[in-house]
């Protein structure tokens, strides 16, 4: 694992939020790093801070702390996006894409599909080309992300489509400016089910396919199984654990990990599954130590005083718990 | 197959204006509104071919007529220099109007190109500018306002539009200002920033055509109000000049024989209002139209 091979590395970003009820401590020295073309999932529960992260790669949010180091295929060069200025950032961005949870506030309701794919053909070519030319493109995208009848779907307005259309036109927009990045914040979650099995897999297909590292933030671990090569799990704005996907669902070692797996219902099971008991501590004033301390079964004193470093089980395994090891330094 | 027809069909151009005219139709007083806005306009084009006795427009006296009531040769009767009042009235519809027009064509712009600029870049020093000079000028009384600038332009019918026009931009530019400092937070506007496009696309492609329905639906009420404010001036002197048939002359100068000779008033007056509610009718259905349009698209 060179670090020249690493597309993204976050490293100890930290995120305040200033609020009437005081300063919200909503990431806590979160480090995360993905790798050209592979695939990376954030699973954590609903307000764990994975949309924040998200946000932060893609300057919405600015973070009080930490980097993010992106390195740029077209710059050849590596850049911190906290830091850098706006003229850069604007040929950083292209190379960053974002699929979003509602597909139909992606895209503008007052133009048709067609506008706005030829739109961001436009805007993505990196020399002037025709007209004709995009709109063979626009086409082309449609097709990859298996729309039938393009030319009709293209004169369309959003909400005349479907969520699963939309979504495959958010994922076709965002493929066609060709990025090396591509962060998808809960892609599926608004769609049905069968829907959502259809767009997993063909985002999947797609992405596999261009090489696009991912970054896939969703609540639900059966889509990360699915997806993702490998797994952060966060809790609270903290990342607990990270793992190859499989290592992760075979040996979870996470206390936070452990319950989330177990609290998966279960197709085959009876009966209400326990789930893990209490609340995400409030981020006013949250534990110093490790945020999960307040819900977990195998808390130990200092739990709750001293941070656990992140500590290697394996080459691909790292997990921040006294549990195993990781003295308090 | 279904599904395509049906979206095929739903995006043919002639089918969507007829959906549009019936959802706004099926508000009835906004068809009496845009009926009525259609009567005003369709009168102020064709006034010389409408009018009854055109020349009675301009300065023309014939004191043999003067004063007689409404008859039939002159339905709304003559005024006190003999000038058919029903020819007038309908040479009036067209300084209303365009008093209106001009009002807005260029308060409108230049209120939602600053409202624009200042919602886009809300919290730095721009928008701190233009919306404190917005706020300065909304703090004044518009129509005590209009009629200083007037009286220090000197009266006349371009001077009372210029200080109309003066007083009338800061509404757009507020109006505009609060829709795009929450539409610049949309998903859509985000995607298309991270896709590459500039600013100029985003102001102008992607935000503004959102705040266009309100600024539409505006732009008719406000025309209702600024015939009403364009009349007053004039009511006062300070707009158009006689013998100019403008509807805020005519009363102004009808009032004086009130009310012997009410017909000389009170028509220009009924004209004033039938203007007046036929935007304001208009105006509303158009808000109601886009209402329902907004809610049907945060359904889907």
């Amino acid at each position: 694992m060179t670090q020249e091979h690493d597309l993204l590395r976050i490293t100890d970003l930290q995120v305040d939020f200033n609020t009437f009820e005081g300063c919200l401590h909503v990431l806590d020295r979160v480090s995360i790093t993905a790798r050209m073309g592979e695939k990376v999932g954030l699973v954590g529960e609903s307000g764990c801070g994975k949309s924040t992260l998200g946000r932060c790669i893609v300057r919405r949010v600015r973070p009080v702390a930490g980097e993010i180091i992106f390195w740029s295929e077209r710059l050849n060069n590596v850049e911190d996006i906290v830091s850098v200025t706006d003229s850069i950032w604007k040929q950083l961005r292209k190379q960053i894409q974002m699929i979003f949870q509602e597909p139909g506030a992606a895209i503008n309701p007052v133009f048709t599909v067609g506008d706005q794919l030829r739109a961001a053909i436009r805007f993505s070519a990196p020399t002037h080309i025709g007209k004709s030319q995009i709109q063979r493109r626009a086409i082309e995208l449609l097709q990859e992300v298996q729309l039938s009848d393009p030319e009709r779907i293209m004169s369309s307005y959003p909400f005349q489509l479907s969520g699963g259309m939309q979504q495959r036109i958010c994922i076709a927009m965002a493929l066609g400016v060709q990025p090396s990045l591509l962060i998808a914040d809960e892609p599926t979650t608004a769609l049905d089910v069968t829907i959502q099995e259809q767009i997993l897999r063909l985002f999947n297909d797609l992405v596999s396919y261009h090489r696009t590292a991912v970054i896939f933030i969703t609540h639900n671990l059966g889509v990360v199984r699915e997806i993702a090569d490998r797994v952060y799990v966060m809790y609270a704005g903290q990342v607990m654990e990270s793992a190859t996907t499989d290592e992760l669902f075979e040996n979870p070692m996470h206390p936070y990990t452990r319950g989330l797996i177990s609290a998966v219902p279960k197709l085959t099971g009876g009966g209400i599954i326990e789930g893990i008991p209490g609340h995400i501590p409030s981020y006013l004033d949250p534990p110093t130590g490790c945020r999960f301390c307040t819900r977990c079964p195998d808390v130990v004193p200092k739990c709750d005083e001293v941070r656990p470093p992140i500590g290697s089980i394996n080459a691909s395994h790292e997990v921040a718990c006294f549990l195993y090891g990781g003295e308090a330094s | 197959m279904t599904t395509l027809q049906r979206i095929e069909r739903a995006s043919s151009r002639r089918d969507g204006f007829r959906r549009s005219w019936y959802r706004f139709s099926k508000n009835r007083l906004s068809v009496v509104g845009l009926v009525t806005v259609g009567i005003v306009v369709l009168l102020a084009i064709f006034a010389p071919y409408i009018a009854p006795y055109p020349k009675d427009a301009g300065a023309v006296v014939n004191f043999r007529h003067a004063n007689e009531p409404p008859n039939w040769s002159h339905l709304f009767g003559t005024d006190d220099v003999g000038r058919d009042v029903l020819s007038r009235t309908i040479f009036g519809f067209r300084y209303s109007l365009m008093m209106g027009a001009v009002v807005l064509s260029i308060a409108t712009p230049v209120g939602v190109v600053l409202g624009l600029l200042a919602g886009y870049m809300k919290g730095r020093w721009l928008d701190s500018v233009i919306m404190r000079i917005t706020d300065i000028f909304l703090a004044l009384p518009p129509l005590i306002m209009a009629l200083l600038i007037n009286a220090v332009l000197g009266p006349s019918l371009i001077n009372a539009m210029i200080a109309m026009t003066i007083m009338w931009w800061p509404w757009y530019c507020r109006l505009v200002y609060g829709q795009v400092a929450v539409l610049r937070n949309e998903t859509y506007v985000l995607a298309a920033e991270m896709g590459g496009a500039r600013r100029p696309h985003l102001l102008l492609k992607e935000i503004l055509p959102n705040c266009i329905s309100s600024v539409l639906t505006k732009m008719t009420l406000d025309m209702a109000i600024a015939i009403l404010l364009g009349a007053s001036l004039s009511f006062v002197g300070l707009g158009a000049q006689p013998p100019t048939p403008d509807l805020g002359t005519m009363v102004a100068s009808g009032s004086n024989f009130l009310p012997d000779f009410w017909w000389i008033a009170i028509f220009p007056v009924m004209a004033i209002i039938f203007t007046v509610l036929g935007f304001n009718l208009l105006g509303d259905g158009l808000r109601d139209f886009f209402a329902v349009e907004e809610q049907e698209l945060d359904k889907q």
